[in-house]
């Protein structure tokens, strides 16, 4: 039987600057993902293919997320 | 949820927990910055407004939107105005996004320098004397912003101060017992009305850092994430954080704390405003509490003695003014 190749969401945390690979099936929302990266949502926007979403968002697979950080540098 | 108004997509979730769409966020959000403009009188019908640039997303929201006004009704002039304080790794960048977005909208943008001005760069500072770097940095930025905004002739210094700002300072002050300190907060700045003071206003006042984040984002704004190396050294950083903690375990607080002291602030500065009494600098003639401002009291222990040299210091950067139009 062929196996199903699992392909896990693209995660760029721009504070850190590094790519974090989660499944979808994992964090099925947008708030469920920042609560497993244990990232507080008061400081953060999330783009999803290039578009702002909101906590309820749904998540697939082959999303790319962006996670702003929106406290200042200084 | 779909957006409240059209039942769009949603981009933005309020703190009132209703979403909009993008363009409903985006009017949501110029029409409070407006809205605040004119409930506080920030702004009137004639200004000449210098807007204090940094290149982050919050100074380039407000410099977008006053521009934008101005456009419209022509009676307002805005220029901007940076500061390079000679941060390695950090201010160059800020500035050149400052510098594409003035050029792109032909925007004059004037850009001095610590280095031009009191002869040392914050980094050199920070080797040279024993303070914090933030406590130097606040205090010079402060008094080149003052100083040169009115040589630039202007009527108000628009900053980007936006609610999360406002919440940390109030905390802070209250934390180190600072009261008098918190009178000269609010959406304009200052207890005493002088002539040498150009009076600061904060049209992001009532609106959130995630909030302009948000706009600067949806208008192409914000570029680059660029922390300050001594962003870690930093009383407001605790100050922050502890705050960030509470919204998202308490949404609203932040708004909470920030009207809260709207309520008591004309208290506060009536009580301030006859206690006050404004004196000179006798060092370098800008308005102060004490005998020598702070701006002072740091370049004598950097060696940059008195008037005269620091006199010399501007004329020699006059010429340094760089102009983007």
């Amino acid at each position: 039987m062929e196996k199903r190749q699992v392909r896990n969401m693209k995660v760029y945390v721009e504070k850190e600057r590094k790519y974090r690979s989660v499944s979808a099936r994992v964090a099925g929302t947008v708030a469920e993902l920042l609560d497993r990266l244990k990232i507080n949502p008061s400081t953060v926007l999330v783009v999803r293919n290039g578009h702002l979403v909101t906590e309820s968002a749904k998540l697939k697979d082959s999303d790319e997320i962006k996670i702003i950080s929106v406290v200042s540098g200084g | 949820m779909a957006c409240k108004n059209c039942f769009e997509k949603p981009v933005f979730k309020l703190i009132s927990g209703e979403s909009l769409c993008r363009s409903c966020f985006l009017r949501y959000f110029e029409r409070k910055v407006r809205k605040t403009v004119r409930i506080f009188k920030l702004l009137g019908k004639e200004e000449r407004i210098v807007v204090g640039v940094s290149g982050g997303k919050d100074s380039l929201t407000v410099l977008n939107i006053l521009h934008n006004i101005a456009e419209r009704q022509r009676k307002w002039e805005v220029i901007a105005l940076a500061i390079d304080e000679g941060i390695k790794g950090y201010r160059n960048s800020c500035l050149m996004d400052a510098r594409d977005f003035c050029k792109t909208r032909g925007i004059t943008l004037h850009v001095y320098s610590f280095k031009d001005e009191f002869g040392y760069s914050l980094d050199e500072m920070v080797k040279k004397l024993k303070m914090k770097p933030c406590s130097i940095c606040g205090v010079l930025r402060r008094h080149l912003l003052n100083t040169k905004a009115r040589e630039l002739g202007a009527t108000k210094l628009a900053t980007g101060h936006n609610m999360d700002d406002e919440a940390q300072s109030i905390i802070m002050n209250q934390f180190r017992r600072n009261i008098e300190t918190s009178a000269r907060l609010g959406p304009i700045t200052g207890v005493i009305k002088e002539k040498k003071f150009i009076r600061r206003v904060k049209p992001l006042y009532l609106m959130t850092e995630k909030e302009v984040m948000a706009y600067a984002f949806l208008k192409g704004i914000s570029g680059r994430f660029v922390e300050c190396p001594y962003a870690y050294d930093s009383y407001r950083g605790e100050v922050r954080d502890m705050l960030n903690e509470f919204e998202a375990r308490h949404p609203g607080t932040k708004n909470s704390i920030v009207q809260s002291f709207l309520e008591i602030l004309p208290l506060l500065k009536k009580h301030y405003k006859t206690q006050a009494k404004l004196k000179f600098c006798r060092v370098c003639g800008e308005p102060c509490s004490g005998e020598i401002c702070k701006a002072c009291e740091i370049l004598e222990k950097l060696g940059v003695t008195g008037r005269k040299n620091r006199k010399n210091k501007r004329k020699g950067s006059k010429g340094k003014i760089r102009k983007n139009l």
